[in-house]
């Protein structure tokens, strides 16, 4: 492994100076490591400075009036056990624990997993349904992102560099919504996502409502699918015809063939997952 | 370099550590304790698995210095010396080991699951051993192994 230093600020303010102060020589966040190491083992990331973010309080999960807001050096394992997760954001609950293995959730934070900008991230799709929105920190000052607004590329977001992601809020969702969370992988954990999806909706008197559909892993970014939140809105599930909802799913993803899949059976199984979640949905008491 | 005081199956160190050091590299380089065991080097097989304040983590993906301040338990403080620890026992009985190269992370990630879930179904077992590759033994006898630990320890469920 090359080497670098790492420095321990002690608050948010000292995080973002020594960003700035050696930014010329190569310096990354490091929040849970399971990520950048193995990067920077193989050589792929060679910083010299790595600015550990576990000590600036950013590990809480609380409530505001309006919102939840979840650290983003939070871990995977404290996401999955929230109970504020659980209650109003189970999707999000049910990503978190489909993330790697025990081991991996213990170390890997929610922050680390959105800023990596993956296509694949899984804890990006339940995000999107819930209308996440991040606090950015960096020296001149705070701004609030739409996560929809967040992602620009395969491992590319709008953060500007030194800017520091601290929080993420989600807005308290209609208190009759349902939510979702699937995953396609090579194995049943250990896996990166070959397609991901969350799904919330309401259902009244049998009909959908508010649908959300994001789907991951299928695009250069992880994205909302507004054609088929529109074609499901106000349907029933057993009239959902298959045919066209596969053919709106294909028709707004973008995917790639890679070593994991090909891009036709990414579109096949983004349309499966989707109604997939849609029975489950209808089958939650 | 700096010192970096760690603390190893509850034993104090003081060592001189590079920064960009992994935990798992002191571990055996340093400290010679080599019952974990380096696979992959990137979290993915589970052979390094050691336990830090009771949770179980890869060594491959800790940096050494990180671990400062915090409780790092390894196979080797899993029990007294000579005296297997009786999940280990378990392992025994149940011919749960093979070549043995995954013992030491199963077992400590075996540890970790039942502390928090005192009567993990089968399901349960396998998600909290998910992260441990055995290219051995085809996981059932391992995963009896904990299940019999689990209800010597704790009962089941419904007694």
């Amino acid at each position: 492994m090359r080497q670098f230093n790492v420095l321990r600020p002690q608050n948010i303010d000292e995080a973002l100076k020594l960003f700035v102060r050696y930014q010329e020589q190569g310096c990354l966040f490091l929040a849970g490591g399971t990520d950048i190491l193995p990067l920077c083992r193989k050589g792929a990331l060679a910083p010299s400075f790595l600015i550990d973010l576990t000590n600036l309080g950013l590990n809480t999960i609380r409530q505001t009036s309006s919102a939840v807001s979840i650290g983003t050096a939070c871990t995977f394992c404290q996401v999955e056990r929230s109970r504020l997760v659980e209650r109003f954001f189970p999707a999000l609950k049910q990503a978190g624990a489909a993330v790697g293995c025990v081991q991996t959730r213990n170390l890997a934070t929610i922050g680390g997993n959105i800023c990596s900008a993956v296509p694949s991230a899984d804890s990006a799709p339940a995000l999107l349904i819930a209308e996440a929105k991040l606090t950015a920190v960096s020296p001149g000052g705070e701004r609030l992102i739409e996560l929809s607004d967040f992602f620009f590329s395969s491992r590319q977001s709008t953060l500007h560099p030194g800017e520091l992601v601290k929080e993420i809020m989600l807005p308290y969702p209609h208190p009759q919504t349902r939510s979702v969370f699937l995953k396609i992988g090579r194995r049943r954990a250990l896996s990166l996502a070959i397609v991901n999806t969350a799904l919330s909706l309401q259902i009244d008197q049998g009909k959908m409502r508010q649908v959300r559909v994001a789907v991951g892993a299928c695009s250069p970014i992880p994205q909302r699918l507004k054609q088929v939140e529109e074609y499901l809105e106000g349907l029933s599930y057993t009239a959902v015809n298959s045919e066209e909802l596969e053919l709106l799913v294909a028709g707004e993803l973008s995917p790639i063939d890679d070593l994991r899949a090909s891009a036709q059976y990414r579109n096949i199984a983004a349309a499966a997952l989707i109604r997939r979640g849609l029975k489950q949905l209808y089958a939650i008491e | 370099m700096r010192e970096v005081a760690l603390n190893i199956n509850g034993r104090r160190y003081a060592l001189n550590i590079a920064d960009h050091e992994l935990l798992i590299d002191v571990l055996r380089d340093k400290l010679h304790l080599y019952g974990s065991k380096k696979g992959c080097g990137s979290g993915e097989c589970g052979s390094c698995s050691v336990l830090i304040d009771g949770a179980v983590v890869n060594a491959c993906l800790v940096l050494a210095c990180r671990a400062e301040g915090r409780s790092v338990i390894t196979i080797e403080g899993l029990a007294p010396e000579g005296v297997p620890h009786p999940l280990q026992q378990s392992f025994i009985d149940n011919g749960a080991l093979q070549c043995g190269f995954c013992g030491s992370g199963m077992v400590l990630a075996a540890k970790a699951l039942v502390d928090r879930n005192p009567f993990p179904t089968e399901q349960q077992v396998r998600q909290g051993l998910a992260g441990n590759l055995c290219r051995c033994t085809g996981y059932t006898k391992i995963i009896k192994a904990v299940q019999d630990y689990a209800v010597a320890q704790h009962g089941g469920p419904h007694e």
